[in-house]
C-alpha cells in the first residue's frame, strides 16, 4: 500500500520543524526528511525525482531556498516536483523572489494544520493533473511520429531490396544526411536549419529512390553496364519518385513532404549544371537535395554492390572531394571532409544503433529538450544515458554479445562477436542473410529458431550448446539468450527483442571448474 | 506541571497552538525538543565571532519555531532581532536587543524543564 502515497522532501535546517511537518503528514504520505540543501538535492537524485513536494525552508545555512530552487531548474526537477516554501518571512520582496524562481506556493510560519494539509493536497493534485495532460500528449506525438516513420521505413525498404541494396542503405544515408547538415549549422555563414527540420529531411531521405519502382526489373538489375537507352531509363527516377510524391492526395503543405519532393527529384542533380533531371545549378538545388546527393554517393562507394566492390572510407572521401563522382557543393565538400573521422567511426559503429533506435534517439533528443513536455524529459535524458551505457559496454567488453530487434528486424553484434564471427556490427534481416546464415552448421539456425519461438514470459531465457563456425573453424560454443517482451498500446504483449551472449566452450568449461 | 500550566506559566494561549497543530501528544514533544534546539545557541555565538549573518540565521529560525509553538512574545522578540541584522551588520541595539530575548527565551526553556 505504501507504494501508492504520494513522497513529499520536508527539507530544513531546524529539527522541531522537520518533525512537526513530518507529524502533520506521515498519515497521508510517505515523508522524507533533509536538514540541508545538498543533503535535499542528493536525495531527489537519488529517488530519481519520484517526490511528489518538496516543502522547503527558506533560511537555511550553506543553500539557502533560493539555492535549492535554482539547482532544481537547472537539473529539470523544478517541473517534476512542485515546492512549497515555508517560512516565517514577511518580507515582501523575499517572498516575490521564491514565486519567481519557480517556488509554487508560500506557507507562513506561524502555520496551521489544516492549512498546510489543504495547500500539500492542493499543489499535488495541480501538479498530477497537468503531469498526465503533457504525458498523454507527449506520447501522442512520439506515436505519431513512430508511425509515420514505419510507414516510411517500410516503403523504402521495399525500394531497397528491389534494387538488390542491402536493408542499411537507408540507414546509412539518414546517418550522413544528418551528420553533414549539423556540420553545416556550426557555420556561422550558412542558412539556418532547425534541428526538427534536420530530422524530418533525414526521414525524407529514406524516399530519395522510391522513383525506381517505375524502372523495369531487367534494367534495374541488370549486373554489368548499362546501355545508352537503358541508361536514358534510369535517369527517369528522380522525375518518376517527384510524380509519385505529387500525386499523394493529401499532406501537401507537410515539410516532410516538401522535402521528400526536393530529394527525389534532385538528388542526381551536379553543382555544375550538368546533373539530371532539370540540370539546376549551384544553389538552386536545394540543400535537402545537395546533402543526399553526397551521402547517396559516399554509401554507394563503401559498400558492395553486384558490379563493384566497395572501397575503403578514407578512398571513398578522396574520390568524392577530388570530383571523380560527381560536382558538389564546395562548402558541402568542406563539412564532409571536417566530420570525415566522425562518419567512419558512425559508419562502422552501426551496431546498436538500428534505424529504429536513431529515430527514437531524434525523438527523445528533441522531447528531452522540449520544456513543454518536460515529465518525459528526465525518463528520455534517463533512458539515453542506459542506451549509451550498453553501447559502451557492448563497444569495450570481451564479451560475444548480440541483440535482435524485432520491429527493425535487425540483428547487431557487440565489438567481439564482429571479430569472432567475421561479420558487420549490424545484420538487417538476419533470416536472408547468406554471410550471417553461413555461420551456422546445416540446420542448426532452425533448430535455434524453434527454441527461440518457445520461449515465453515465464520462461524468457535459454541455454545451449551449439556448433559454430568462427574463425574459420568449427567449434562448440554456449549461447544463453534471453527473449523481451513489450505492451503494445492495444494492451497486448508482443516479442521485442533477444538478446545474448556467446561463449566459447573452453571459457565456460573453464569456468565451470573453478566455481 | 502540564502542558496547559506551562503555557500559563509563560503567560501564552495553549488553545491557539493546539488549535494550530491539533496534536496534543505532539506538542509536549516539541517543546521537549525546544530545550535542545540550537538556533539560540547560534545566535550567540553568532555575536561572539561578529559573524551577523549566522546570527541572522539563527535568530530567524528562532522566530519561526518561536512563532509555531505559539511562543507569541518569544517571537516578538526574535522578530525584532530579526529586522535589526537583516541588513547584514550589527547595530547600536543588537546587543540589547540580544539581551531582552535571552531574558525571554531562558524563562521558557526554563518553563520547559519543568515539564512532567
Amino acid at each position: 500500500m505504501n507504494s501508492l502515497k504520494h513522497r513529499i522532501l520536508v527539507v530544513d535546517d531546524s529539527e522541531i520543524n522537520r518533525e512537526l511537518l513530518s507529524d502533520m503528514l506521515s498519515d497521508t504520505y510517505e515523508v522524507d526528511e533533509a536538514s540541508d540543501g545538498d543533503e535535499a538535492l542528493l536525495m531527489i537524485q537519488k529517488n530519481s525525482a519520484s517526490y511528489s513536494l518538496m516543502l522547503l525552508d527558506f533560511m537555511m545555512p550553506k543553500m539557502n531556498g533560493i539555492d535549492v530552487l535554482d539547482s532544481m531548474r537547472k537539473n529539470g526537477w523544478l517541473e517534476e516536483i512542485p515546492v512549497i516554501i515555508i517560512s516565517s518571512e514577511t518580507n515582501a520582496k523575499i517572498v516575490e523572489t521564491t514565486y519567481k524562481y519557480g517556488a509554487s506556493d508560500f506557507i507562513f510560519r506561524p502555520f496551521n494544520e489544516t492549512v498546510v494539509q489543504a495547500r500539500v493536497k492542493n499543489v499535488i493534485a495541480l501538479y498530477e493533473k497537468q503531469h498526465r495532460l503533457s504525458e498523454m500528449v507527449a506520447s501522442q506525438i512520439y506515436e505519431n511520429m513512430k508511425h509515420s516513420n514505419m510507414l516510411i521505413s517500410v516503403l523504402s525498404h521495399i525500394v531497397e531490396f528491389r534494387n538488390g541494396e542491402s536493408g542499411s542503405h537507408i540507414l546509412n544515408i539518414n546517418t550522413i544526411t544528418g551528420i553533414l547538415l549539423r556540420k553545416l549549422m556550426t557555420d556561422p555563414e550558412s542558412v539556418k536549419i532547425k534541428d526538427e527540420e534536420i530530422n524530418l529531411i533525414c526521414t525524407a531521405s529514406s524516399l530519395h529512390d522510391i522513383g525506381k519502382i517505375a524502372i523495369p526489373d531487367a534494367i534495374l538489375n541488370k549486373p554489368g553496364r548499362y546501355t545508352p537507352e537503358e541508361f536514358a531509363v534510369m535517369k527517369t527516377h528522380p522525375m518518376e519518385g517527384a510524380n509519385m510524391l505529387d500525386k499523394v492526395p493529401f499532406a501537401k503543405d507537410e515539410l516532410l513532404m516538401k522535402y521528400a519532393y526536393e530529394i527525389c527529384r534532385w538528388h542526381h542533380e551536379r553543382w555544375d549544371g550538368k546533373g539530371y533531371p532539370d540540370g539546376l545549378q549551384g544553389n538552386d538545388i536545394p540543400l535537402s537535395a545537395q546533402v543526399v546527393a553526397i551521402a547517396d554517393v559516399y554509401d554507394a562507394l563503401t559498400s558492395e554492390r553486384c558490379y563493384k566492390k566497395a572501397f575503403d572510407h578514407d578512398t571513398a572521401i578522396n574520390m568524392i572531394v577530388n570530383g571523380e563522382c560527381g560536382a558538389f557543393n564546395p562548402k558541402l565538400l568542406d563539412c564532409l571532409k571536417s566530420v570525415a573521422d566522425t562518419l567512419k567511426v558512425e559508419m562502422k559503429n552501426s551496431t546498436f544503433g538500428s534505424q529504429v533506435e536513431q529515430e527514437f534517439y531524434n525523438v527523445a533528443e528533441l522531447m528531452s529538450t522540449d520544456s513543454d513536455h518536460a515529465v518525459f524529459a528526465n525518463a528520455f535524458r534517463k533512458l539515453r544515458y542506459e542506451q549509451n551505457k550498453t553501447k559502451f559496454f557492448a563497444d569495450t567488453s570481451k564479451n560475444v554479445l548480440f541483440e535482435y530487434i524485432y520491429a527493425s528486424s535487425h540483428l547487431t553484434f557487440s565489438t567481439a562477436a564482429k571479430d569472432l564471427f567475421g561479420m558487420p556490427g549490424n545484420v538487417p534481416f538476419p533470416e536472408n542473410d547468406e554471410p550471417f546464415l553461413s555461420i551456422f552448421p546445416a540446420g542448426e539456425f532452425e533448430k535455434l529458431k524453434k527454441a527461440l519461438a518457445n520461449l515465453n514470459e515465464e520462461n524468457p531465457r535459454m541455454e545451449c550448446v551449439i556448433p559454430l563456425f568462427a574463425r574459420g573453424k568449427l567449434a562448440k560454443f554456449k549461447l544463453v539468450c534471453q527473449k523481451d517482451w513489450q505492451m503494445l498500446a492495444s494492451g497486448k504483449k508482443s516479442a521485442y527483442a533477444i538478446i545474448g551472449k556467446v561463449m566459447e566452450e573452453k571459457t565456460w568449461m573453464s569456468r565451470l571448474f573453478t566455481h | 506541571m502540564d502542558v496547559k500550566a506551562f503555557y500559563a506559566l509563560i503567560g501564552e494561549s495553549y488553545d491557539d497552538v493546539v488549535t494550530r497543530l491539533r496534536y496534543e501528544e505532539c506538542v509536549v514533544k516539541y517543546i521537549r525538543m525546544f530545550i535542545d534546539d540550537p538556533s539560540f545557541g547560534e545566535i550567540v555565538s553568532g555575536f561572539e565571532k561578529s559573524d551577523c549573518a549566522k546570527a541572522f540565521r539563527g535568530v530567524h529560525t528562532l522566530k519561526g519555531i518561536a512563532g509555531n509553538m505559539g511562543f507569541k512574545k518569544l517571537a516578538q522578540l526574535a522578530s525584532d532581532l530579526t529586522e535589526d541584522l537583516r541588513p547584514g551588520s550589527f547595530t547600536e541595539q543588537s546587543g540589547a536587543l540580544l539581551e531582552t530575548l535571552k531574558i525571554q527565551y531562558e524563562a521558557v526553556v526554563g518553563a520547559a524543564r519543568k515539564l512532567d
